[in-house]
């Protein structure tokens, strides 16, 4: 650093002569002070780590693994809280009703209000990229590392990889057609492009099948994390949109064949405990002895319901005999009205110990998948074995020689009644099989067949002109 | 034509000889009166006082035609060889010369009187330095004490809004410690770093609120509680905001968005003085919007139905399906924001002092509350003290100022306002018949409903300031200002479970409450050294310095859920769990050499040249070092003996004009770094760490270029003092949050923006004295700031994220929206230009350029003084377009209350209406159209206000002479004018405006 007199001292001869040694004495005096560029430099704060650092350590990259299932289960996309698809997109199809203010964001799911601007959708679309950036940087971190060991990295990296794969794919299911982002580099990411739907699943399938390489056939620790057989489930459910049904059957088989890891729970009212034995992959509430977010989304213990209930038109589905309803259900009643939630979760407290997890994969998915491919191609016997293993728990008669149609029916029937406002499958299902204008036109007044798609976010569409057309009826 | 251009040259040759003149003139001087030494010199000694008897320390005395003279001593005496027939001048920055002829005296005493010009408080506080308001060369403005006392306003912010020409102010919600956002000569950058630095009594003060958007956010706009309200108005002497180059450079990097430099009171030489202060005063919300009332809402409502085919209404129409009363009519306004807000405020001040020590405290204590329904309430209390000492030699001195604030302000946890402008007129009552909410069988939510949320909030803020000063001999200073400044905020919102509908069946298990801890000490140490000569006509300042500053923040937000009883809340180790949600701590370091060179000429001429070199933690190594300077100059003209005589009209008249580089490292600590940040979230056990940002390494510093050239004119011995100014600020290699597409996983990256962005404009200020005879006296003050501002390059805009938002040649403050032609009379649904002719409406339409910049903005003031009374009325105004109500709006026909004016709606086949039709919100075409009108023209519109934004009338009581007592009457925003139909102009929706307020005080003095 250049001593300020240089430029700045007048170069007058005096009037006070003795003042210039004392001047140089006091900038010598500073000097020491301002000769250096210590002193702007300061210390990383205490609550940051930097990005090389996290990853040279098994400890802290596994934190930022952690935040990422944190993230993924208290926002977004699939959540248990009521912003998550298992409320919006039940409200969206015909399994809830909503009671609740008319001018919440909830109401323009419910009455096919959504616009362009809307900020829910805007949000689905933001914290899904924010995610899919995490994951991008955790992913290029974990290969770059060398303080991983081999086997935690190849872990690290097939989970990555999945969270990708998945977040890609409940993205294309609500908007079709989206960028697939593979890099953490935002000057490639603000430019990116929509990917045709065949392309995308390709895409998805490379991620995935690296994924299933590299991931562990046990499942993780009280199912937290997801193994071998989670990818299975998240290809499976890609399989059923492609109509890829041979991989499906294969998949469902290699899972299903590990009957000592998931065991079938006979008991309606122990599928969604913490230690269900069907359970593939699961949420773990942030802390012992918080239960899920579903659990409060849903419950409520007084009429008219303050936010969403079960549709009576869903309702009217169970057949008298179906214990589920009992079971899954909840219903309040007040003088000549009744009002029913979802009550697969029970807990909307905290309990000490957690009760309940939030599962996001389990073994019934896994048997009706199979059983739609079985019946996709042909093998109806073999369908059916897997749909009564369904019924049967239900308190149902065991169904014996459908054809192929009513087979099929009888499957979506029951993935209706069983996955019920499970993160948006009953609207998937309605969308992939081409039911929704059908199902959805007589009971909704704000229906149109453009709904089959939500808007891409207006402001999106504006920073990032690549992205192309709104979809259409937007 | 060829006439034109002999005159043009003759004019010109004409101002070159008067300039060679003056300049002869002076030179000339000196060489024609020799000094013969003769043997009657004689020894002359005397003392120099001002008009109160205080000893004047460095007055100049000059044997007038000589270059001799002496300064005075610490106790203002001089002594100096002269002849009898000298003439002898003495003067003194601030005070009128005063020439006195010799005549073989041998003691002389000089007794210079306070310029008592217009100009106001005559000496400018320039931070490093302070100037005369005559001889500066900068652009900086001043609002005194005498102002800023007649505002009853808790805010300095609030005492300088529309007073200042080229200050933009505008206050954000009109709750106590609401945020303010103040831009000096407009927008320099786009997201954030707009805001001014802030110096009190020479320490930085900062700016950032300490505030989490998750507590506070839902109360105060932005979660951003301004920090300055910890600071009494009534203890601040001046706020002089500095604002060109000359001004500013000196503060290099945190210069660009301007200076605002805050002094308090001091003790004044003379008898001990005890002041007491009372006030009283009473606030509404002065208008509120129209709003459909009951029978209009409910047509509006059932023809919204059946615009969209309905023949019954759902179950969940409560407004219209029998559910709720059809005859019941409540204003909701009225109702959760028609309360009054008391405001009562107590101050006690002692202050005295003599030749060597002055001291002051000042101690007060307030408490308001707000309009909303419920027991809110703001309180504040504060205490300053200083001490200035001089030794007796005058050589050393110390200067200590202290201020500790206290502010205490309990708001319910959310603004009604939103909730006032949307109930549906008959929406249920709020409380049942056994007083408890009512929540109409879980029909409605309601408002009060959040009001069982509170927020709370303390700020302590504690700033200390101690200048050491030695003076070995009058033109040389060393001196070192240290300042401390500790600020704490402690924030909490609860929600406890009584908020939600008792359907959810909740109880205090579900009870929360959040808490923000936000602290920053910050200290800073300069060092600096200033000589002064002079030399005949030649004064010469010298200024150089060091700073050297660091700033540590912490910030620690907990969230606590679950309770055994709501008594509880405030318990954290009472909630079932615990989570540490944020935990920061930011270290700023910040080192400067700075410098100034002033000289003057025969008080004629004045070049003031500064320059700073910065370095800032908050810049990635190899880049955390720039040089910023500026040059000002100013020529008195009327000085000139031969231009003065020339313009015997003007009394004063000076061109000045400054050019120089400012910069700006308002960007946020370790914007530069790659890290990941502990998130606070926790899955399996263990804490989770997420990315902090995207990050680039490479920006720099952003560099600000100012020009300026001003004219002051003063007229009939400165009874008309006006000020015309005009400036030109480009920035180039703006620092800002660039947008990105949330595929990028963030909303912007920090960045060197590749553009050019002007900021021009132009300033007037005057002041006249109307009237001035002994018992009368009656004074304008006016300002006016007309600004513009303008894209000027951006290389590579259509490329760029922000093809959008900005379009070259015009201002950063556009914002595209759709072109609205009206309501089509077929299918009643709003219409819009289609700008690509492509057939359809989309994004792409939205084309329309809304500007909301304003024209002009300024303040009229006058005072009339009449023996005892006062009285003081100042109008603000500002001639803008802005969104009027519908800009974001619901759809009319939801189940949402509209602005009276919607009712002039579609109705069939044909009919013109300004409005579209209703719908429930089952009609897409319906939806849609309104969606883009409420980003459209047509809800754009003339904003512009004129207000009267403070009364004040004072009487002096008539006393024995030892007590002097004063009753007064003060108004804030009694009356406006707006062109807006219906709506306030200023403030952000869903937040209350301004109140009115009216006050009551009495002063009185020992």
């Amino acid at each position: 650093m250049k001593n300020i007199s240089n430029d700045k001292g007048p170069r007058k001869s005096g009037v006070h002569h003795g003042i210039w040694a004392k001047l140089t004495l006091l900038l010598i005096a500073f000097a020491p002070l301002i000769s250096c560029e210590d002193f702007v430099e300061v210390d990383l704060p205490k609550s940051q780590l930097t990005g090389a650092a996290v990853f040279e350590d098994r400890a802290t990259a596994t934190a930022a693994l952690m935040d990422i299932y944190a993230q993924l289960r208290d926002d977004g996309l699939l959540t248990g809280g009521s912003s998550g698809m298992g409320n919006l997109m039940g409200l969206y199809a015909d399994e809830l009703d909503f009671y609740g203010d008319p001018t919440q964001p909830q109401a323009l799911f419910h009455n096919h209000g959504i616009l362009p601007s809307d900020a829910t959708v805007a949000s689905y679309w933001a914290t899904s990229y924010n995610l899919i950036y995490a994951t991008n940087a955790f992913l290029e971190g974990v290969r770059n590392s060398e303080g991983i060991s081999e086997q935690d990295g190849q872990t690290f990296e097939g989970e990555g990889l999945f969270i990708r794969a998945l977040l890609h794919y409940q993205l294309s299911t609500l908007f079709g057609e989206i960028p697939y982002i593979r890099t953490s580099d935002h000057r490639a990411n603000a430019k990116v492009t929509r990917m045709a739907l065949s392309e995308l699943s390709t895409a998805l399938m490379e991620d995935l099948e690296m994924a299933k390489e590299l991931l562990m056939e046990e499942p993780s620790l009280e199912r937290t994390r997801p193994n071998r057989d989670a990818v299975r489930i998240l290809m499976a459910r890609i399989h059923l949109e492609t109509g890829t049904w041979e991989r499906i059957v294969s998949e469902m088989d290699a899972l299903l064949d590990k009957s000592a890891t998931y065991i079938w729970e006979g008991d309606l009212s122990r599928v969604f405990q913490r230690a269900a034995t069907g359970t593939i992959w699961q949420f773990k509430p942030r802390n012992e002895g918080n239960n899920t977010l579903e659990a409060g989304t849903f419950i409520f213990t007084v009429g008219p319901p303050p936010a969403s209930a079960l549709s009576p038109y869903f309702l009217e589905s169970f057949t008298p005999d179906d214990l589920r309803q009992a079971h899954w259900t909840g219903t309040v009643d007040q003088g000549n009205d009744s009002w029913s939630h979802p009550n697969k979760y029970k807990y909307n407290v905290d309990t000490g110990i957690s009760l309940e997890f939030s599962i996001l994969m389990r073994l019934a998915e896994a048997y009706l998948m199979r059983a739609e491919a079985l019946a996709q191609l042909g093998n109806l016997e073999g369908a059916l074995s897997d749909l009564n293993r369904i019924r049967q728990r239900a308190g149902l008669s065991n169904l014996d020689s459908l054809d192929k149609d009513s087979l099929l029916e009888a499957i979506w029937e029951q993935r209706r009644l069983e996955l019920f406002t499970e993160f948006g499958l009953r609207w998937n299902d309605l969308r992939r099989t081409g039911r929704a204008a059908e199902t959805l036109g007589p009971i909704k007044p704000g229906w149109k067949d453009t709904d089959i798609r939500l808007p891409i976010p207006e402001a999106e569409l504006i920073i990032n002109p690549d992205l192309g057309e709104q979809n259409p009826g937007y | 034509m060829k006439n034109n251009h002999v005159t043009a040259c003759i004019t010109g040759l004409l101002l070159l000889l008067s300039w060679a003149n003056s300049l002869a003139h002076i030179h000339a001087a000196p060489k024609t009166v020799p000094i013969p030494i003769t043997l009657q010199s004689l020894t002359v000694t005397g003392k120099v006082t001002d008009d109160m008897g205080r000893p004047i320390y460095g007055a100049h005395i000059l044997i007038q035609g000589t270059q001799r003279g002496a300064f005075s001593g610490p106790t203002g005496s001089y002594t100096l060889e002269v002849t009898p027939s000298d003439i002898l001048e003495c003067s003194y920055l601030g005070h009128v010369t005063q020439t006195i002829t010799v005549a073989g005296r041998t003691t002389i005493d000089f007794t210079l009187e306070t310029e008592t010009t217009l100009l106001e408080g005559v000496e400018l506080n320039a931070g490093y330095y302070s100037v005369s308001q005559k001889e500066r060369t900068g652009n900086i403005v001043k609002v005194n004490a005498k102002e800023i006392d007649k505002q009853p306003v808790s805010n300095p912010l609030a005492t300088i809004q529309g007073r200042m020409s080229g200050v933009d102010i505008s206050q954000n919600s009109g709750i106590p410690g609401g945020g303010y956002i103040i831009r000096i000569r407009g927008q320099n950058s786009i997201n954030a770093g707009n805001d001014p630095l802030y110096i009190v009594d020479g320490v930085p003060f900062g700016s950032s609120s300490l505030g989490s958007a998750i507590v506070s956010g839902s109360i105060i706009p932005l979660g951003n509680p301004n920090p300055l309200s910890v600071l009494a108005p009534e203890e601040i002497q001046s706020i002089e905001v500095l604002k060109d180059a000359d001004a500013t450079a000196i503060y290099g990097s945190r210069g660009a968005n301007g200076v605002v430099l805050i002094t308090t009171k001091k003790g004044q030489v003379g008898k001990t003085r005890l002041s007491v202060d009372l006030t009283s005063g009473l606030g509404h919300i002065a208008k509120f919007p129209k709003l459909m009332d009951t029978p209009t809402y409910l047509e509006m409502r059932r023809e919204a139905f059946t615009n969209d085919g309905f023949s019954d209404y759902p179950f969940y129409a409560y407004d219209i399906n029998g559910t709720w009363d059809p005859d019941k009519y409540t204003d909701w306004q009225e109702e959760l924001l028609g309360e009054t807000a008391y405001r009562h405020s107590a101050r006690l001040s002692f202050s005295g002092g003599n030749a060597t020590t002055r001291f002051r405290m000042g101690a007060g204590h307030q408490q308001e509350t707000t309009v909303f329904v419920g027991d809110s309430k703001y309180k504040k209390t504060d205490l300053q003290a200083s001490v200035n000492h001089r030794s007796e030699d005058g050589k050393l001195g110390l200067d200590l100022s202290m201020g500790y604030g206290y502010e205490d302000n309990k708001l319910p946890g959310f603004d009604l306002s939103g909730q006032a402008r949307n109930l549906p007129p008959n929406a249920p009552t709020l409380y049942d018949a056994e007083g408890a909410l009512n929540w109409e069988n879980g029909t409605w939510t309601n408002p009060l409903s959040l009001l069982e949320s509170d927020y709370l909030s303390d700020r302590y803020s504690l700033l200390a300031n101690l200048v050491l000063s030695y003076r070995p001999t009058p033109a040389l200073e060393f001196k070192t200002n240290i300042g401390y400044n500790d600020m704490r905020l402690e924030e909490s919102r609860t929600s406890p479970h009584t908020m939600f509908n008792p359907a959810f069946g909740l109880d205090s298990r579900s009870s929360s409450i959040f808490f923000n801890n936000g602290g920053v000490r910050s200290w800073i140490v300069e060092p600096q050294i200033g000589w002064e000569m002079t030399y005949g006509n030649l004064a010469l300042k010298v200024l150089a310095g060091a700073t050297f500053q660091g700033e540590v923040t912490t910030r620690l937000t907990q969230l606590g859920v679950g309770y055994s009883s709501n008594a509880l809340l405030y318990d954290l180790s009472a909630a079932s769990y615990h989570s540490v949600l944020s935990d920061t701590r930011t270290e700023y370091r910040y080192q400067a050499l700075f410098g100034r060179i002033n000289l003057s000429f025969g008080d004629i001429y004045h070049l003031n040249i500064t320059g700073r070199r910065d370095g800032s933690s908050r810049f990635g190594p190899g880049r955390r070092f720039a040089d910023f300077w500026a040059l000002g100059g100013a020529w008195i003209f009327t000085r000139n003996r031969s231009i003065g005589e020339a313009l015997p009209f003007l009394s004063f008249g000076k061109l000045r004009g400054s050019y120089g580089t400012t910069g700006n490292d308002q960007i946020g600590d370790y914007q530069y770094l790659d890290t990941y940040s502990v998130s606070g979230n926790n899955y399996n056990g263990i804490t989770g760490l997420r990315p902090s940002r995207l990050f680039n390494p490479d920006f720099g510093w952003e560099e600000n270029r100012k020009s300026e050239l001003a004219l002051e004119l003063g007229f009939l011995r400165d009874r008309i003092y006006l000020t015309g100014s005009w400036y030109d600020n480009r920035s180039t290699n703006q620092l800002t949050g660039i947008p990105l597409p949330a595929t990028t996983g963030f909303t912007s990256i920090q960045s060197n923006l590749a553009a050019k962005v002007a900021n021009t404009g132009w300033e007037f200020e005057l002041k006249t004295v109307n009237l001035d005879k002994e018992n009368i006296r009656w004074t304008t003050r006016a300002n006016l700031s007309i600004p513009n501002n303008e894209l000027l390059e951006f290389p590579g805009l259509e490329t760029s994220t922000l093809a959008d938002t900005y379009v070259i040649g015009q201002p950063l403050s556009i914002k595209k929206l759709y072109h609205s032609q009206g309501v089509d009379p077929q299918t009643g649904y709003h219409n819009f230009l289609d700008y690509d002719d492509n057939g359809i409406i989309d994004v792409n339409d939205r084309q329309w350029i809304a500007d909301t910049t304003p024209a002009f903005h300024g303040g009229l003031g006058n005072t009339l003084t009449l023996g005892p009374w006062e009285m003081d009325l100042f109008f603000q105004f500002r001639k803008q377009d802005g969104f009027g109500m519908q800009y974001g709006g619901i759809q009319p026909g939801s189940m949402v209350n509209q602005p009276i004016e919607v009712g002039d709606r579609w109705q069939e086949i044909g009919s013109n209406a300004p409005q579209q039709r209703y719908s429930a919100g089952f009609d897409p075409n319906a939806s849609i159209a309104f969606d883009r009108y409420r980003n459209s023209s047509g809800t754009f519109t003339d904003t512009s206000f004129f207000r009267l934004r403070t009364v004040s009338v004072s009487y002096d009581i008539p006393s024995g002479s030892t007590m002097d007592c004063q009753v007064y009457l003060q108004g804030h925003n009694l009356w406006t004018w707006t062109a807006l139909d219906n709506g306030t102009p200023e403030g952000i929706s869903g937040f209350i405006p301004q109140p009115r307020m009216l006050t009551l005080g009495l002063r009185l003095g020992l």
